[in-house]
């Protein structure tokens, strides 16, 4: 595993990394490399192997440019789709089902939190990346798209489709949700189903 | 061959129906339907002669009852009337021009050609409708559903009132006219006032509907405005509290600059832990999430998310809001949109409130395919997420529901709108996915 820190506050930098190594030790969580810098460019440029788990702590405001953080972890993904990405953040950036949308963030630690519960935030935030090194995620989603609508859910979610009385409208109903949506044919939707 | 032409006419019904109406059917439906069209019809017709047409009117209201989930609306009523007369209607103007035309068209041919006028003029009225329709649904702005059936005493009600009397007023003269051939000159007058009465009814229909629907834009416009202004009020507050908070931090500096000079640490220590440190607890306030309104620049909708939000924190609950791109449009009708948005948030916000760490989430998500609008509560109870958004079901008792059975009425219109439903154990929460289409202003 590698463990990549983007923090422009020198302080908080070594702050972080601090609490990384010493809770790396604790648990005997074993990484490669630990990665800190100010400049996103310099963290995009690192990311080589993606075979291995990443995990990534990221400051949102860098230089004060908003959603510099949220760009990054954008171009991120593009190269990692499933590395473990944790914001560290001043609370007023804080967006967590934005960016949970966008980049599948695993979690937000508050900057102005007590010691030790930042401190526990980060150890959970290490543990979940540790054992994602091992259990490889499962990228199986159902993803429909048409002209009416687009969305993904993961195969294991899905119970059954149900039609609904106004004609071309389907029910998707999963582990925990209902989704209502116009399918325009059924036939469309066993298509979607056949793998690429 | 007269039989075809009665079927045809027959069907026609059925489609001028289908085209004004816009009900969804499946194949299976209109197979069934027409099957069942032309066995009322003919049936009828051996009976009681043009009155037949009669029955089937009543069929329409029966299928409008069957589609509109088992109610009656004044709509299912109007588009019955209005099949039965614009098909006789179209039919009366366009059997003379017809007639004439296939005459000159047909000239030197020596075939039997009786029949051809009339087969014309029974294609002609659902053909002629649907073109119509077509032409002024795509040069006058649809008619919102909503405001017709809210407002039916005043829109429908007078024009299916007179739609009826055309109906039996002009259906014994049309029977005489078959029997004859021909009308006199009063029969004629009357047929021709009815006709004109016909275009009045759908002109002070096309009147009263934009009348009242400027109504209820001036009504919406000065709520807009009165939420704006709590809108405006509550950034002055959070600007004030920051004033404060500016005035307190030069004094705080101030304070550690002397006690640093002066190396005096227990006074340093003594004012950061009692002035400074509580200080980014009120950075961490969510209300200042109010401020990321700005990001949305639809007025209508960022009054009625304002006007929420003061609503919901004054009953003590945390509100996060995230908008954190810019959102310029909703990719949705607004009148309609608006009021989704007040049954799903007023819903939240009464369910939030009774769980004893009341927060609701509101999340506007632009995307370059969809607009996502998420709204998430905590929840105390569970729900039946089969059965929501059923009429009358609603898990705040009795003779309550009504909201979200019309959020999914309203969504029912549109096809580019699905609404997600998501319940864990102490949230839930409803997104509204919006896909664009790239053919709205």
């Amino acid at each position: 595993m590698n463990i990549y820190i983007l923090e422009d506050n020198l302080i908080q930098q070594q702050r972080l990394e601090r609490i990384i190594k010493s809770l790396s030790l604790k648990h005997q969580i074993r990484y490669r490399n630990l990665f800190s810098t100010a400049k996103p460019e310099h963290l995009l440029s690192q990311i080589e192997n993606v075979a291995d788990h990443q995990l990534y702590f990221l400051d949102l405001e860098i230089k004060h440019e908003e959603h510099k953080g949220l760009a990054v972890a954008k171009e991120i993904r593009k190269k990692d789709p499933y590395g473990t990405i944790v914001f560290v953040t001043t609370h007023s950036e804080l967006a967590p089902i934005t960016f949970e949308y966008r980049v599948a963030a695993l979690d937000f630690i508050e900057k102005e939190l007590r010691e030790e519960e930042f401190i526990q935030k980060v150890e959970e935030c290490l543990l979940i990346a540790d054992s994602r090194r091992t259990i490889p995620v499962s990228p199986d989603n159902f993803s429909f798209e048409n002209k009416y609508t687009s969305f993904q859910i993961p195969f294991s979610d899905i119970f059954y489709f149900e039609t609904m009385e106004i004609a071309h409208k389907i029910r998707l109903i999963t582990k925990s949700k209902v989704l209502d949506f116009y399918a325009g044919t059924f036939k469309l939707i066993i298509k979607q189903r056949q793998p690429a | 061959m007269i039989n075809l032409i009665m079927a045809i006419q027959i069907l026609s019904f059925f489609f001028i129906f289908r085209s004004i109406s816009r009900y969804h059917f499946t194949i299976k439906e209109i197979t069934v339907w027409l099957v069942v069209f032309l066995m009322i019809g003919f049936i009828s017709t051996y009976f009681i002669g043009v009155w037949g047409a009669i029955t089937l009117f009543f069929c329409f209201v029966g299928i409008s009852y069957f589609k509109n989930h088992r109610t009656f609306t004044a709509l299912g009523v109007f588009y019955g009337a209005y099949a039965l007369v614009m098909n006789s209607f179209i039919g009366y103007l366009a059997a003379d021009p017809i007639t004439s035309v296939v005459e000159f068209i047909f000239k030197q041919s020596t075939a039997n050609i009786d029949y051809l006028p009339y087969l014309f003029t029974a294609i002609a009225p659902p053909v002629i409708n649907e073109i119509g329709l077509r032409l002024v649904r795509h040069y006058v702005p649809q008619l919102n559903k909503e405001i017709l059936q809210e407002s039916s005493k005043v829109i429908l009600f007078p024009v299916i009132v007179l739609f009826i009397i055309i109906i039996i007023s002009v259906y014994p003269i049309l029977t005489i006219g078959n029997e004859t051939g021909d009308f006199n000159s009063f029969h004629r007058a009357l047929l021709v006032g009815m006709w004109l009465l016909f275009i009045i009814a759908l002109l002070y229909m096309q009147f009263q509907y934009t009348h009242i629907h400027k109504r209820e834009i001036e009504k919406a416009k000065s709520e807009q405005l009165v939420q704006l202004k709590d809108y405006a009020a509550q950034l002055e507050k959070i600007y004030d509290e920051f004033r404060g908070f500016r005035h307190d931090y030069a004094n705080i500096l101030l304070t550690l600059e002397d006690g640093i000079y002066r190396e005096d640490w227990e006074q340093v220590k003594q004012v950061y832990e009692q002035t400074v440190k509580p200080t980014g607890q009120l950075m961490r306030k969510n209300e200042y999430s109010f401020v990321k309104l700005r990001n949305l620049h639809v007025s209508e909708v960022k009054s009625i998310l304002a006007a929420k939000i003061i609503m919901a924190q004054q009953m003590k609950i945390d509100v996060a809001l995230e908008i954190e791109e810019p959102i310029h449009l909703i990719q949705m009708e607004l009148i309609s949109f608006t009021r989704i948005l007040s049954v799903l948030l007023d819903n939240a916000i009464e369910a939030a409130a009774k769980t004893e760490k009341a927060k609701i989430s509101i999340v506007l998500l632009e995307d370059p395919t969809i607009q996502r609008i998420k709204i998430e509560n905590s929840s105390g109870e569970q729900v039946s997420l089969r059965r929501l958004g059923e009429r009358g079901y609603s898990s705040k008792g009795k003779g309550r529901g009504l909201g979200l059975y019309n959020v999914q009425q309203m969504l029912k219109e549109n096809n580019f709108a699905s609404l997600e439903t998501e319940a864990q154990s102490n949230l839930f929460s409803q997104t509204l996915i919006l896909r664009k289409t790239g053919e709205r202003k």
